[in-house]
């Protein structure tokens, strides 16, 4: 499966590279692909670009902020957690998004 | 580059007495003002407890990483604090916190390359071996040498 997902905090200095990280470890685990974008204090960092909207399967927004550019996401299945999800338990998060499929 | 510039040995504190999160984020306020890197404790202290208010910096595993981004920031600083007892942190699996690592970033910060290493350091918070590396190290030099180790990958 091809997942895509979005992760943001209020500093975005820590909890935003740590949901990543579990994001990817959790996806690497089941099989899944994943390209996960930061909106951090470095700004939008790994951008999720037309071509990976297009192969996504869903979208995971694993965020506490209002993010940018969140238009991009309106016609895929959307399964959106507070990013402290993505940190404590990412691989429930995964499991939980493509049960929505 | 010269990760001094992020941590040094006088920023890590492994014997500190603290009876709450408050009593322990004090202490890494009052390591930093020492250290010269905040231009008040009391505001790198407020600027935690803050973020602490909005939801818990204990993502597991004895290990929080409380943080403030305010303007009384001198320089982008990581400390480190091990608890001669683990004190309730409401964390994310209900256990005490033991090791603090702790971060303080100025509100306006010029170029990235600091930033890009202290998410390099959350990024490596999810590595079991890593963390494991940290709550074992029984002195300042190990767990500077582990801290900036994953800055040299």
């Amino acid at each position: 499966m091809n997942i895509i997902a979005v992760t943001a905090c209020p500093a975005g200095v820590a909890h935003t590279y740590m949901a990543k990280k579990g994001l990817e470890k959790a996806a690497k685990k089941f099989g899944h692909k994943i390209k996960v974008e930061t909106q951090g204090s470095m700004g939008i960092e790994n951008e999720i670009k037309t071509k990976d909207l297009e192969k996504a399967d869903l979208v995971i927004l694993a965020v506490d902020t209002k993010i940018e550019k969140a238009n991009r996401f309106d016609n895929k299945t959307i399964h959106e957690v507070p990013v402290a999800a993505a940190v404590k338990n990412a691989a429930k998060v995964i499991e939980d998004a493509v049960a929505k499929l | 580059m010269n990760y001094s510039e992020l941590i040094n040995e006088h920023l890590i504190d492994l014997n500190v007495k603290a009876k709450t999160k408050e009593d322990a984020l004090r202490e890494v306020a009052n390591i930093a003002f020492n250290a010269g890197r905040v231009e008040s404790a009391e505001a790198y202290l407020n600027g935690m407890m803050e973020r602490e208010n909005t939801s818990t910096t204990g993502f597991g595993g004895r290990i929080a990483i409380p943080h403030a981004k305010i303007d009384e920031v001198i320089k982008p600083t990581i400390s480190v604090v091990k608890l001669e007892e683990a004190v309730d942190w409401q964390a994310m699996d209900d256990r005490p916190v033991q090791l603090l690592i702790a971060l303080a970033v100025p509100t306006k910060q010029e170029g990235t390359v600091h930033l890009q290493l202290l998410a390099k350091l959350s990024e490596n918070l999810m590595e079991d071996e890593f963390t494991g590396a940290l709550l074992s190290a029984d002195t300042e030099n190990e767990i500077y040498q582990t801290i900036t180790s994953i800055f040299n990958e």
